[in-house]
């Protein structure tokens, strides 16, 4: 019985330092799961804030007016709109004379491309023009003037004039997208 | 007090306990000493509380001496079973000789501890009860008293030179004999109580009841009662013509230089009671150390499963939160996408791509006003008394061409003025010519101002 109580006892230094040595191993292991805890929970609250942050500026954006499409518009699309805003301004269907569609061109530095199409008309009155272009943009906030060329027809009296108007659009579309 | 380095023995008898500083080795003085106030021990060890009494016996020596303490014991023959046992040709191990003797001991030979002296042709072999000197020792070395070596008082006496001729161990209560007959065939060891009967004849008859010495004497007779100063008991008056009588301290100090020259073969520190020296406090030490040791890891482990429990279930719990953030932002999502906030961040570049304003961009002209903005304020300077026929205008976001006739050049100059007087706009000096017809041809540049402030000016207007 002595025997047996004293071999326990040699036996129990080692076996307390191999146990002392698993701890250790096991605190290590347990420190490792511990510091990944806190980089996984800061980084959940972290992109809460940033979620919730990026989500109020989408709601913002989508409520705000747009500059720039992100498709290239359709010729049909465009001239549907030209006519739209010719008829409520009175334009008679034979002065719209001309539509040159413009290829898209890359400004530099940017993620957009400019769209452009010329449009062109005859004998019109000034105020014809301005309520065509008013409702023009009005109706379409990504559309821009570029250019207004008026001159004078040849032979006709009165308030008329032939009209280029160039008109612009942006297309947001980067490089790497 | 005094720290000691020389070794100390400690001699239980059945009157006292003596504590002796045996002299260093080399030196020709004797054992310092002194009698221990710690009662007198019980006889036998079957009556006696160990624990009380070696805590007795650690307290009245740590009333003398401090720090750690290497110690000898020598404990009474009372305590110990002894056996003869013939000499072999062939030496014994420890298990051997103790189940040699096993059909001589009252108790289970597996609860005893067992050395032995070689005493001519025999092996004086002595047993003592492991657990109870064990825990003796135990105590003691709790007390910072290190018992280093285990010797029973008889035994030693035999294993010394003079051992042999015949000793006997006295004190008020108890005879110890050891003699020899005949140093070759026979060694008789024994004991009896002689009551404290100081006569003679009762001495002679103890001798007698122990079935020793056969009519030849001891040659030495320690007497090593307490008050060796008393009147004598009879036999030691005998005794002294016959042999060799030493009383009181001269006979403790014979054991003390004894125990401390015993060979090692003697000492009870063997088998479970082997003495282990530092490295065994270093272990328990150690054993403690590591016990606390594991305590707190096994705390800190807990405490870190818990927190990484805790912290898991909180960012779980955030996952419906970015779900449903999601959903708000994306209402037209069929599902949560696996990495939410990478298509969030991307349609959010997206939006402000689509939304922002592009004044510095290269080719393309978004200024405050717009083309139409510009054609109808510059149309609105004109002066209603100038007559004159606009013929042609190319107007821009920054600006405007204007060509036509007028009377003069100075209408043509007055038009110019007319514009400047709005100072968001610069016309410059027109371009006449004048006509066949004497009218004025005119061409006037209108930029606006905007192109100025940021320092670009429209291709437009260039």
């Amino acid at each position: 019985m002595e025997n047996e109580a004293r071999t326990r006892n040699d036996r129990g230094t080692p076996v307390r330092l191999v146990l002392v040595a698993g701890l250790l191993a096991a605190i290590w292991v347990s420190q490792t799961r511990l510091a990944d805890a806190r980089t996984r929970h800061r980084a959940m609250l972290t992109r809460v804030v940033e979620m919730s942050t990026m989500g109020d500026r989408i709601r913002e954006l989508r409520s705000a007016p747009r500059l720039a499409i992100d498709r290239v518009r359709p010729n049909d699309e465009l001239l549907r709109q030209v006519h739209d805003a010719a008829h409520t301004a009175g334009i008679p269907a034979d002065h719209w004379r001309r539509n040159d569609p413009r290829p898209s061109v890359r400004l530099p530095d940017s993620p957009y491309k400019k769209v452009g199409a010329l449009i062109t008309f005859d004998r019109l009155t000034i105020r014809q023009l301005v309520e065509f272009l008013q409702k023009l943009v009005a109706e379409d906030s990504t559309l821009s003037i570029e250019n207004l060329r008026l001159t004078r027809p040849d032979r006709v009296p009165g308030d008329a004039w032939n009209a280029e108007v160039t008109l612009a659009y942006l297309i947001y579309s980067p490089a790497n997208g | 007090m005094a720290e000691s380095r020389r070794q100390l023995v400690l001699y239980i008898t059945d009157q006292c306990t003596w504590m002796g500083v045996a002299p260093d080795h080399g030196t020709a003085g004797d054992a310092e000493l002194r009698t221990l106030s710690i009662g007198r021990p019980a006889m036998p060890i079957d009556a006696l509380d160990l624990d009380d009494f070696a805590r007795s016996l650690a307290q009245g020596i740590r009333e003398t001496v401090a720090g750690t303490i290497r110690c000898t014991a020598v404990l009474p023959s009372s305590w110990a079973f002894l056996q003869l046992v013939p000499d072999s040709a062939e030496s014994r191990s420890d298990a051997a000789l103790a189940y040699e003797l096993e059909e001589f001991l009252p108790i289970e030979v597996e609860s005893t501890t067992t050395a032995a002296v070689s005493i001519g042709a025999w092996h004086l072999a002595y047993t003592v009860l492991t657990h109870p000197i064990k825990h003796m020792v135990d105590v003691l070395g709790s007390h910072g008293i290190r018992v280093e070596s285990l010797y029973v008082d008889l035994p030693l006496l035999a294993a010394s030179p003079t051992g042999g001729s015949g000793t006997i161990l006295a004190d008020r209560e108890r005879l110890a004999v050891m003699g020899t007959s005949d140093p070759e065939k026979t060694c008789l060891v024994n004991s009896a109580f002689h009551g404290g009967n100081p006569a003679a004849s009762a001495f002679h008859a103890a001798l007698a009841g122990a079935g020793v010495l056969q009519g030849k004497e001891p040659a030495e007779l320690l007497v090593v009662a307490r008050e060796p100063a008393g009147p004598l008991f009879p036999f030691q008056k005998a005794w002294g013509d016959a042999g060799k009588v030493l009383l009181g301290e001269g006979a403790v100090r014979r054991v003390v230089r004894l125990a401390t020259e015993a060979p090692a073969s003697s000492n009870l520190r063997r088998g479970p009671l082997a003495f282990q020296g530092r490295w065994s406090e270093a272990k328990r030490e150690l054993a403690s150390l590591c016990t606390a040791i594991v305590a707190v890891l096994i705390v800190v482990i807990a405490r870190s499963e818990w927190q990484v429990g805790r912290l898991a279930s909180a960012a779980d719990s955030l996952t419906p939160a970015l779900a449903k953030i999601y959903a708000n932002a994306m209402p037209d999502a069929a599902a949560i996408p696996a990495a939410p906030a990478l298509q969030l961040r991307s349609e959010l570049t997206r939006l402000v791509g689509l939304t922002a304003r592009h004044e510095s961009i290269d080719g393309w002209d978004r200024s405050p006003l717009s083309t139409l903005d510009v054609l109808r304020e510059v149309i609105d300077r004109i002066p209603s008394d100038i007559k004159l026929q606009l013929q042609g205008m190319d107007v821009h976001p920054s600006g405007c061409q204007l060509v036509g006739r007028t009377l003069s050049h100075d209408a043509a100059g007055r038009l110019v003025a007319a514009v400047n007087q709005d100072s968001r706009y610069l016309a410059e000096p027109p371009q006449t010519k004048l006509r066949d017809d004497r009218t004025v041809e005119f061409t006037i540049h209108v930029r606006h101002r905007h192109g100025e402030a940021n320092g670009k000016r429209s291709p437009h207007t260039q």
